[in-house]
């Protein structure tokens, strides 16, 4: 134990020399949008943004999930530009004085609602409600809100005594401020008060759901969410998959550099704007519940699954009976040790669940419990293996049958054999659960990564959540050894 | 008691045993000797179909058993004990729970009766006072002691040793075999299969020599030891003797 925590403070200590005496950021290369030509520009996945940046000649483009995390690259020098939407450049310039938004912008577009294809109905009434809400100076007093000088003052509010009949689901990638972020939370924003002055138009309860932007088109044309609205222009690619609505508000395109100067915060503040500011911690609280849950739940499914497997297996390899189940059984192992975690997860979210709306925790449950059962199925097969034939005889000579043997006998001392494997599963998943950030499940990781896209600070957050990581499978470790302890009485001398 | 009428064993191609008719009665104590790879262990592991004869029949009692399967195959084996060259305890459990196991787990006794049934056979493997202890805390003399008390405890009808002593270190085989003599004296139908021509010929009521799967002669222990007829015995103790 004393090891592990000497071991820790130690990188600890390394990494706080490494951030303290970070080597000088290259200087802004980037002066207008002529020479954008052979850098490296960048973007966040799936945007327009993106799009114009891949038909400049010669430029690299580095694709990020976030535009928080393109802005965060630019600052530390892995990147030349940023380019993006306007109304966000402006407000992470504003949030990191060392940026800046040339005043030029690259390019003007227009944003639209993504419906799917066919829902003409609902296109239609979205229309006419746009329509109504720019005659009546609603869409002004959002857009005064939430872009330019009078931030805030302006919040929309829903009319009273509405009737709501029905939900309206809104697939958005809060992500992309001011049009749509997390705020103590709640997402929040441009997009999210526009939508809510439709639903309130169209007597519809709007509810939001979270995803990766590349996801947001995908959920709308698999009817997951009834509309798609994320700062998205009108692309041919687009148009693709989804119809859009009219062009709710227009938006530029701009390239964002760095200048001069950067101010160095102390650790204490960064402690402070990390944690502290707006109840940061609560994303990691949060977070780790649910990876916690997820874990914990996975683990109990992957158990139960992986011990019925791997018994079929075994009859299978000792009696030859139970040939079809085995059949199905070898398939399922193979389908799901030959395929990363990340894409079962997806296919389980958006092709096999596609259409049904369910609990995105539930989702994660079943694909991380189904993917650990393989694994478990293997150790568990290979403890039950391990076991002398012997035992089997043993237990044949006193009258009992094939599952009482396996029962009383054999699983008992597989069990032994196999717990430290276990235990090293157990861990392996609690790690492997750090990608449910990808269908928008707020687990540990994202949680520090949502922490990361408000402060613009990848230190403390990043550490943060390793540590607790950490912890956690030390403790689980420590459990393991425990048990194993307990359950190896017999082995005495 | 039991009737064996042309046993066949073959694995994939080799042919192990070559059509053994045997019959054996109540209270007989059977000694099976022979070169290794004659299938002596091939044929008590067929009596209790541990291994399922490639033909001809075994009846137990009065019943074909040759296809026993599911219930009726465990029943026949509660009838007939069997004992290990390597002991098979279970080692998860300790002494006094390998001896209960399956009478408990067969509803034959609860757990209270069993422990006491497991202190008198303690008693008279000698074992009393090692009861809490686990297998892998005896030495080998006594696994195999521990391993007849748990056969013992099914109040078997007949008890099939497999080698008995073969896995021992020699000052152990004593006890073992003494054991086994008091079992035979109390009257215990008893098949066993070993290489202590010493205990064959002061125990056994039959000796039964094999080769090449085949029963090449049998008969009372002094005939066979003192008047062997067959060459192929004559030539197998001539090497043990």
């Amino acid at each position: 134990m004393k090891k592990i925590f000497a071991a820790v403070s130690v990188l600890l200590l390394m990494l706080c020399m490494m951030t303290g005496c970070a080597s000088e950021v290259a200087e802004n290369t980037v002066f207008s949008a002529d020479d954008l030509e052979g850098k490296t520009i960048g973007v966040q996945i799936g945007t327009t943004g993106m799009t114009f940046a891949e038909d400049i000649p010669d430029a690299t483009v580095d694709k990020y999930n976030k535009g928080a995390d393109a802005v965060q690259a630019l600052k530390q020098g892995k990147v030349d530009a940023v380019l993006i939407d306007a109304a966000p450049a402006e407000y992470f310039v504003e949030k990191n004085p060392d940026l800046t938004a040339l005043p030029d912008p690259f390019v003007v577009e227009e944003y639209a609602i993504a419906l799917k294809k066919g829902n003409d109905e609902l296109t239609e009434q979205i229309n006419s409600a746009l329509v109504e809400l720019k005659a009546n100076g609603t869409m002004d007093q959002i857009e005064a809100n939430w872009i330019g000088d009078e931030y805030g003052q302006h919040p929309y509010e829903s009319p009273e005594g509405i009737e709501y009949t029905g939900k309206l689901v809104m697939a958005t990638n809060a992500e992309f401020p001011p049009y749509e972020l997390k705020d103590a939370g709640e997402i929040t924003g441009f997009d999210v008060d526009m939508m809510r002055a439709v639903c309130d138009l169209l007597g519809k309860e709007l509810v939001i759901d979270d995803m990766a932007f590349d996801s947001i088109i995908t959920a709308v044309s698999s009817g997951k969410a009834d509309v798609g609205v994320a700062g998205m222009s009108v692309t041919e690619d687009r148009l693709k998959n989804v119809n859009f609505s009219d062009s709710y508000t227009t938006a530029k395109q701009v390239i964002i550099v760095r200048k001069g100067g950067a101010s160095s915060e102390s650790l204490i503040d960064k402690f402070t704007s990390t944690f502290l500011d707006a109840q940061r911690w609560r994303y990691l609280a949060e977070g780790l519940a649910n990876t916690l849950l997820i874990t914990l739940l996975a683990l109990v499914i992957g158990i139960v699954l992986g011990f019925v497997i791997a018994i079929v297996r075994s009859t299978n390899q000792r009696t030859g009976r139970l040939k079809i189940l085995n059949f199905f059984c070898r398939i399922y192992l193979t389908v799901v040790r030959g395929t990363p975690m990340v894409v079962q997860l997806l296919i389980i979210y958006f092709v096999i669940f596609g259409s049904v709306n369910i609990n995105k925790i539930l989702v994660a449950v079943i694909a991380f419990g189904l993917n650990s059962a393989a694994y478990v199925a293997e150790i568990v097969r290979s403890g039950i293996m391990s076991v002398d034939n012997g035992q089997f005889e043993a237990g044949a000579s006193l009258g009992f049958g094939y599952s009482r043997t396996m029962i009383s006998i054999i699983l008992p001392q597989a069990l032994r054999n196999i717990l430290p494997a276990l235990g090293n599963e157990a861990i392996v998943l609690l790690k492997e659960t750090s990608v449910s950030g990808y269908i928008a499940i707020n687990d540990l990781t994202k949680g520090g990564d949502t922490i990361r896209s408000q402060t613009y600070e990848a230190f403390l957050p990043l550490i943060a959540v390793a540590l607790i990581y950490l912890l956690m499978v030390v403790g689980l470790s420590a459990l393991v050894n425990r048990l194993e302890r307990r359950l190896s009485n017999d082995k005495r001398k | 008691m039991i009737s064996v009428n042309d046993l066949k064993k073959s694995f994939n191609e080799t042919v192990v045993l070559d059509g053994i008719s045997i019959d054996i009665e109540k209270g007989e104590k059977v000694v099976v000797i022979g070169p290794s790879g004659s299938g002596k262990s091939t044929f008590l592991r067929c009596l209790n179909l541990l291994e399922q004869p490639t033909s001809g029949t075994i009846s137990f009692e009065d019943r074909d058993i040759t296809h026993a399967k599911g219930k009726e195959l465990n029943e026949v084996r509660m009838k007939m004990g069997m004992v290990f060259q390597h002991f098979n305890l279970f080692p998860h459990l300790t002494i006094r729970r390998n001896i209960t196991i399956a009478p408990v787990k067969h509803r034959l006794m609860t757990q209270a009766q069993a422990d006491k049934r497991a202190d008198e056979l303690l008693a008279l493997v000698g074992l009393s006072d090692r009861a809490d202890a686990y297998p892998s805390q005896l030495s080998g003399g006594q696994k195999q002691r521990i391993a007849i008390a748990r056969t013992l405890a099914m109040d078997p009808d007949v008890i099939l040793f497999d080698e008995p002593t073969s896995a021992l270190d020699p000052e152990m085989v004593g006890e073992v075999l003494e054991l086994m003599k008091r079992l035979a004296d109390g009257g215990m139908t008893m098949i066993v299969v070993t290489h202590e021509m010493g205990f064959a010929r002061e125990v056994a009521s039959r000796v039964i020599f094999m080769a090449d799967g085949k029963i090449q002669e049998q008969g009372k222990p002094e005939d066979i030891f003192t008047d062997p007829k067959n060459p192929r015995l004559r030539d197998f103790l001539a090497r043990v003797l």
